[in-house]
Formats: C-alpha cells, structure tokens, sequence
C-alpha cells in the first residue's frame, strides 16, 4: 500500500473522529435559522459541550457502573468501522474481499453496535429508561431487518440487466437512506429518549464524562452511517474521480450532504407516538419492498 | 314573582324552551324554596337543606344547566348563618341560578349533590377543609389543606384573621429543621414535578405496557389562600392581587373581581372602560392561545412550531406592554373602569401589528396542522365525550372542543362584548384536535374582536368619579378567559369584600383529564393533560420559614434562582 493511500485513510479517520460533533453544530445552527433563531454562538458548540461534560466530576450509580462496558466497547467497534469504510473507499481499485463481503461488514458491525446500545439501556434499573429500550427495541427490529433487506436489494440492482438497473436502484437506495434516518435516532424516530413523558429515556442515568462518550458515540454513530450509502455507490458504480484522497473527500463531502438533508428533514417533522412510528415504518417498508419485486418483474418481462 | 320571571326571561327563541321549564321549575318548587329577587342577571333561591336535594333535581331538568361555581361562607356576624351558594347557569337564557343554603353552627351536615351534580365533588370537599361543612352520604378527606394543617382549624370562616392562622399552623418541616440544626429553612417543593407538566401536579398513570388503563389525580400541591387574603385588603387593592392569581390571564381575574363588585353595588361602568377591559382581555386570550400552540407542539416534538408559535406571540406582548404599559400583569383595572387610556396613536399601531400577526399566524398555522406527526397525533387521542362534558359542567375551549357552544361572551355578555358580533369557534371531534382547532379558530376571532373593538372605541371616561360600598350584597362577575369560564363571587363588606371566591376553569376541566387519559398512550398523557391548557397554581412562591422567629415570609422563586445564581458565580 502506497504511503499517499496510508495517509489518505489516516485522515479520513481524523475526519471521522472530529467532524460529528461540527456536523452537529452546523445542523444546529440550520435548525435555528428554519425556526428563526440565533442557535448556538459557533459551530463548534456541540464539541465545547462534549469537551465540559468530559471535564465534569465522574459520578457513577451502582446500576450504571456496568454500562461503561457496552458503552466502550461500541465507540471502539465504531472507530473500527470508519477505519474499514475509510479502507474501503480508499482501495477500490485493489480490494481484498468482493464489496459485498464489505456490506456484510458493515451491516454486521451496525447491528452489532446497536445491539450494544440495548444493552446499555436495559442494563439501567429505571423504569423510564426500561419504558425507552422498549421501544427502541420495537423500532430496530422493523428498521434493521430493512436495512439489511434494502441493502442487498441495492446490491441485486447491481446485476439487473441494465435497462432496469437505475429504477431498481433507486426503488432500492431511497428506503436504504430510510433506514439510515431511523437508524440514526432523528425526529420522529427519537421517542426512546425524546418523550416527555419518560423524563430522558434512555439515558436517565448517564451523566458528566459518560453522557459525553455516549453524546459523542452518537454522534460519531450517526455519521457513519449516513457515509455507508455513499461508500457502497462509489463501490458499486466503480466511481474513479482521480486519485484515494479525492475518493475519501467525496465520501466526506456526500456524507455530509446527506446529513445536512437529514437534518433539515427532522426540523419539520414533528415525534410520532410509538405505535404510529413502528406501522409506518412497517408500512412504508412493506410497500417499497412490494414495488421493488413489481418493477422487477415488469422489467424482466419486457 | 311571575312578574319578576317575565322580565327576567327575555329571551330569544332558542331559549322559549327552557323560558317554559324555569317557569315551570320555580311552580314546582313551591312550598320547598323561597324566592328571592337577586340582581337582573340571577335568580336567588333560598332552600332549607333537607329540600336542596329535591330542588336541584328539579333544576337540573332545564336543557343545559350547568354547576359554575359553589361557594360556602360563614355569614355568622350578618344574619346568624353559615351559607352554601350554588350557583347554576342556563347558557341559554343567559341567567344564573343561586341556589342559597343557610346552615346553623350546630347543624353544619347537608346533603351531598355529588350523585346529581359530578362537578360539585370538589366544591364539596373544598368546603368541608376551608369551612368545616360536612357533606352526608360521601367520603370525606383532607383535600386541600396540607396533612399537618391541625384539626378542627377552618380557615376562611371568620374566627380566624391571617396573623392567626399563621400562628396556629406550624409546618412540621420547622421541627424537622430542628432537628437537623438548621438555622433556616427553605423549601422548595421538588415532588410532584415532571418535565412534561410545568407545576406542581401530580398524575398516577397505572400502564400496561404503552397503554394507559387508569388514573390518580391528586392536587392543590399549593394553595396560596389568596381569598382569605383579599377579605383583608380594601377593594381597589383586591385587583391588583387578584391579577395575580394567574401569569399567564391574569386579567382576566382583575376583571371577574370588578365585575362582581361593580354588579353588587350597582356601578355602572362608563362603556370605554369596557371597550378597553375588553381589548386587553382579547390580547390576553391571544397571546395565551400562542403560548398553549407553542407548548403543544414542543410536547410533540415538532420544536419549529413552537418557535414560531412564540415569534408570533412576542409582537402580541409587545402590543400589550404598549397598550398597557406592561408586557403581563397589567394592573389597569379598578372597580369602577380602567386606570389607562387608549389614544388614537396607538389604536394604528395595534391594528398595524394585529394584520401583520394574522397573516403570519395563517402561513403558520396552515403549515404546523399538516405535519403528519402532529396530525396523527392530536386526532382521535383524548377523546372527551359531550356527555362527559356536559356532566362536568366543563369550561373554556375544553367543552367546546366537545360539541357544547359554551361562552360566557355569548352566554352572559359581560363588557364590551354585546356591542360586538363574533362567532363561537366549536368543534365536535371531541379529541386533542378538536380543542386545539378551537384555540386556533379563536385566535382568528380575537384579531377581528380587536379591530371591531378599536374601530368603535366610544369617547368618554374611562372610570367612575367615585362610589360608595354598601355592604352584604352580592355580586358574580364572570369572564370568559382563555382557558374557560373564570368566576368571581363577591359579598360585600364595608371596606374589603367581606367573602371573596374565586373560581378558575382549570379547578373546572382538571376532573376531566383522568376521563381522557383512560385507554390512551403514554406517549399521548402529555399532550392530553395540556389540552385542557391546565394553569395550577401560575405563581408559586416558597416559604423562608425562620426557625428562631417563626417568621414565614413568601418569597418568589425568581428570587431564589437570582441568589444561587449569585452563588455559583
């Protein structure tokens, strides 16, 4: 591997690591100006945040104590899966494994973090946060068996004959970038920690240090996975636009696209009640997935 | 007394039907009740207590009678008598009925009217904490007065003046802080605080799983013994307290109070001060209402609503601080008319700002109701059936998102409001949606209340030059606020009002909202609760209660964040 690539990969890590918490900042201060108002004083508040809760007294209850390993070990499977999306988009002339087995990564390593999260929530001995992991629990059943659904049927559009490639593809990317806004815990798929009814939900308990690691968890959780649609089509469509540090800057530049789009969507969105959230995701799902065979097979009989 | 009757019923013809049924109940009553000439909007109706089961139930075979306000009192030092008032309103025929009690000393049980009248349960026990009445044949608890209030000790009954009853009652926290060897105390009340519910209010939603099955209310966390208070204070420093009963319609208060004074002593309010009591109760239905969108959508967590519902709202308090002087607490009404003009300048300026609020409220509002979540989730949640409505004699856009055109600007005009026309907003849904379209619909109606209001804005005073009291006459002024009927009874006295009761539409709608909660989602109590636009206790103050003295003294919250603030700087 050249040194250029090796250097490329290193700073999108560094991407990775230091741009959620600016993203977020930016999509504050976007939400401010739709809903006329100041926002934060700088972009960089989310960071100046997560540096003082980190700076606060660690104050841990019995019941938590035990959430800190969960809670590690999801920032580490985290940072390694930027280490592979950034690999991966950086090697897309030499890979080692067919991109598949990479989406196969991806979605292991996903599901697997967000696993981890349900057990840092249900691990806590307060009812709200117990009330909360119920219905996160609810909403990634339905968005992560769809997720996994959309992401291979994008794959399969891949190797349709070319004439109904593209309207496969699409009928397959949007609710893949469905599934990445729920995955990704915006309005109106926010009710486990959101409601006010539950107090804070799901993280009741986390407070100082921790609340910070879990706020930049989150964050850092968030924008990967909006970067993963965007590495499977440069894969896919074997994009080359010049050299792997061009790549990379691509996939930071789209991802972050994508993110702004999100945020702007979760701005006029108002929380669905928990039933509604799961049928309409089931809804929407259902009849994505029904339309995909349908022009699937009208295409194949043509 | 027919004679009387007929010029009392002068009615229209909706109201013939219930003309025939007063006439009709005052007959049947003959015998069990006397009749007394009240002033021309009620009709007084004194019953011994054995007969006061019988006669309500006659009473309440009129088409839409409703309990507005009950109020016990203790006329011992008048005529001898403890007194109970219930005062019944028949929308339709715009009069109120004040069924009147007189209780001895030694024979203070009377039949409960709980099995007739839902709505009278609070107003019942109520009585039985603040004035030692005993209801027979229902269970009676310590409601409103705090478990260590001592025995036997009722304080609006007029043994006891303030300075007493802050003798008598010794809060146990001063013991505890004793124990502890704390020099002062201060008590915050952190309990029955939720972030969904912004005072102190406690709600026990019994779920399974999402769904709530039952519910628990329990209240008055803070009773500021407000009435008793303004029995201390000479009638024109009444309004200024009364006006702080509520923070967000303060006005409303103030304005319930004069009526009330000024109907006992037959003071006839010069028409602008009227024009102008009504403008400001407009403003104050208006920003109240932006306020309630804000909170609703903040609570469905759609937060650009709310933003907008509160930018929109700022240029309403900014009008009112130019028409008042003040963003809130107004402070220009005295008994008698207003204490502040408005010149012609300003009339522009208001009509200036309320068509700029009109047009960005309908691009808003069109908006924010379209929003799939907040659509989903308002329709079809909270449901309040009309009978439910009817039965609990509910107030304000509470009952008329339930089907019933009930207000008080209509039903019983009251300041400006007869010179004016405007339509009553009702919906019929029943739901979240239903009270939340009300609210929106009348802030349409309080823009063109406003214009009406400011374009025939009559010359002339703007109080009365003088007045005399006269004491032990009655007077109800009631007002049509925000949230509902708002009701004020007066008996005067020689310079303060001798018994003052207040009555506000949440004490009304709150037994409604366990009615509402059964077999809906948690995630749909917040929104539910709010949908009555309950206001608890609007300004609540902690008590410094020092040890070595035994001084309590009240102390604004405000007050204590300013210090901490201080603190920690």
């Amino acid at each position: 591997m050249e040194l250029t690539t090796i250097l490329a990969i290193f700073l999108s890590i560094s991407l990775y690591i230091f741009i959620p918490p600016i993203l977020d900042g930016i999509e504050r201060k976007i939400k401010a100006n739709i809903q006329t108002r100041y926002g934060p004083s700088t972009i960089f508040q989310t960071w100046y945040d997560i540096l003082k809760l980190m700076s606060k007294e660690l104050i841990i209850s019995t019941e938590v104590r035990y959430l800190i390993l969960p809670l590690s070990i999801s920032i580490t499977l985290t940072l390694f899966l930027a280490i592979v999306v950034s690999f991966y988009v950086a090697s897309t002339k030499s890979l080692l494994l067919p991109y598949y087995s990479y989406a196969a990564l991806f979605l292991v390593t996903m599901i697997s973090i967000h696993a981890l999260h349900l057990l840092l929530y249900i691990s806590s001995a307060n009812l709200f946060s117990i009330i909360g992991t119920f219905r996160i629990i609810s909403i990634d059943v339905a968005n992560e068996v769809s997720f996994a659904t959309f992401l291979v049927l994008t794959m399969v559009s891949r190797y349709v004959n070319s004439s109904a490639s593209l309207s496969l593809f699409i009928l397959s990317f949007i609710p893949l970038l469905i599934a990445v806004y729920v995955s990704s815990r915006r309005l109106p798929y926010d009710l486990h920690e959101a409601e006010p009814e539950l107090a804070s939900g799901s993280i009741i308990e986390l407070s100082g240090p921790i609340l910070g690691l879990y706020i930049y968890n989150h964050l850092l959780e968030k924008y990967l996975l909006t970067s993963i649609p965007v590495a499977l089509i440069m894969l896919m469509f074997e994009l080359n636009v010049g050299n792997q540090s061009i790549h990379l800057l691509f996939l930071h530049i789209f991802a972050a696209i994508i993110y702004m789009v999100f945020s702007i969507v979760s701005t006029i969105l108002g929380r669905s009640r928990i039933d509604l959230a799961f049928k309409t995701l089931i809804l929407i799902y259902s009849l994505a997935i029904i339309i995909w065979i349908g022009v699937y097979i009208f295409e194949q009989t043509l | 007394m027919y004679t009387y009757l007929s010029k009392l019923c002068n009615v229209d013809a909706n109201g013939k039907f219930n003309e025939v049924y007063l006439n009709e109940f005052i007959q049947s009553i003959q015998g069990m009740a006397r009749i007394e000439e009240g002033g021309t909007d009620f009709l007084r109706i004194v019953v011994l207590k054995d007969n006061l089961y019988n006669v309500v139930e006659k009473l309440l075979k009129i088409k839409d009678v409703y309990l507005r306000t009950m109020v016990s009192s203790d006329e011992r030092t008048i005529n001898g008598f403890f007194k109970l008032y219930y005062i019944f309103g028949i929308d339709t025929l715009s009069k109120s009925v004040i069924v009147e009690v007189p209780l001895t000393e030694n024979d203070l049980i009377v039949p409960t009217l709980v099995n007739l009248v839902k709505a009278v349960d609070w107003y019942e026990r109520e009585a039985h904490d603040l004035m030692g009445i005993k209801f027979a044949g229902r269970n009676q608890y310590r409601f409103v007065l705090p478990d260590d209030w001592p025995t036997d000790v009722y304080p609006l009954r007029k043994d006891y003046a303030i300075q007493d009853l802050m003798k008598l009652y010794t809060p146990k926290v001063i013991e505890r802080a004793k124990e502890v060897e704390a020099e002062a105390v201060t008590i915050i009340p952190i309990g029955p605080y939720h972030p969904a519910l912004h005072e102190p209010e406690y709600f026990e939603l019994y779920v399974r799983g999402e769904k709530i099955v039952d519910v628990r209310y329990v209240g008055f966390m803070v009773h500021r013994g407000i009435e008793k208070l303004g029995e201390s204070m000479k009638y024109n420093q009444v309004p200024f307290l009364a006006e702080r009963i509520c923070g967000i319609c303060g006005f409303v208060h103030s304005t319930s109070y004069c009526q009330a004074v000024e109907q006992a002593l037959q003071i006839d309010v010069p028409e602008r001060a009227q024009y102008i009591r009504s403008i400001v109760l407009e403003l104050e239905r208006l920003h109240s209402h932006l306020l309630w969108l804000g909170v609703a959508f903040h609570l469905l967590g759609y937060d650009t609503g709310f933003m907008h519902s509160w930018r929109i709202r700022e240029q309403v308090m900014i009008l009112a601080e130019l028409l008042t002087g003040s963003r809130k607490t107004y402070g220009i009404n005295i008994v008698g008319g207003v204490r502040r003009d408005i010149d012609e300048d300003k009339i522009r300026k208001s009509l200036e700002v309320l068509k700029n609020v009109e047009k960005e409220f309908k691009t808003f509002i069109d908006i924010a109701v379209s929003v799939p979540q907040v659509k989903a989730r308002l329709k079809g949640t909270g449901i309040l059936p009309k009978s439910e409505a009817h039965a609990l004699s509910l107030v304000g856009p509470t009952v008329r998102g339930s089907g019933i055109p009930r207000d008080i600007r209509k039903d019983y005009p009251y300041a400006a409001y007869r010179y004016i026309h405007f339509d009553v907003a009702v919906q019929d849904e029943c739901d979240n949606m239903a009270r939340a379209l009300v609210r929106i619909d009348e802030i349409f109606e309080s823009i063109d209340i406003l214009r009406q209001l400011l374009d025939k804005l009559p010359k002339g005073a703007i109080a009365v030059e003088s007045w005399d009291p006269e004491p032990h006459r009655i007077g109800i002024g009631s007002v049509e606020a925000p949230r509902g009927e708002v009701i004020h009874m007066v008996i005067t006295g020689i310079y303060s009002p001798y018994r003052w009761r207040v009555r506000a539409p949440t004490y009304q709608n709150l037994p409604a909202v366990p009615i509402m909660l059964r077999e809906i989602e948690l995630a749909d109590a917040p929104i539910t609760i709010a949908s009555i636009d309950p206001c608890f206790s609007c300004t609540d103050r902690a008590l410094i209660i020092n040890i070595k003295t035994g001084k309590i003294e009240g102390v604004p919250l405000y007050v204590l964040s300013r210090k901490k603030l201080e603190a920690v700087r």
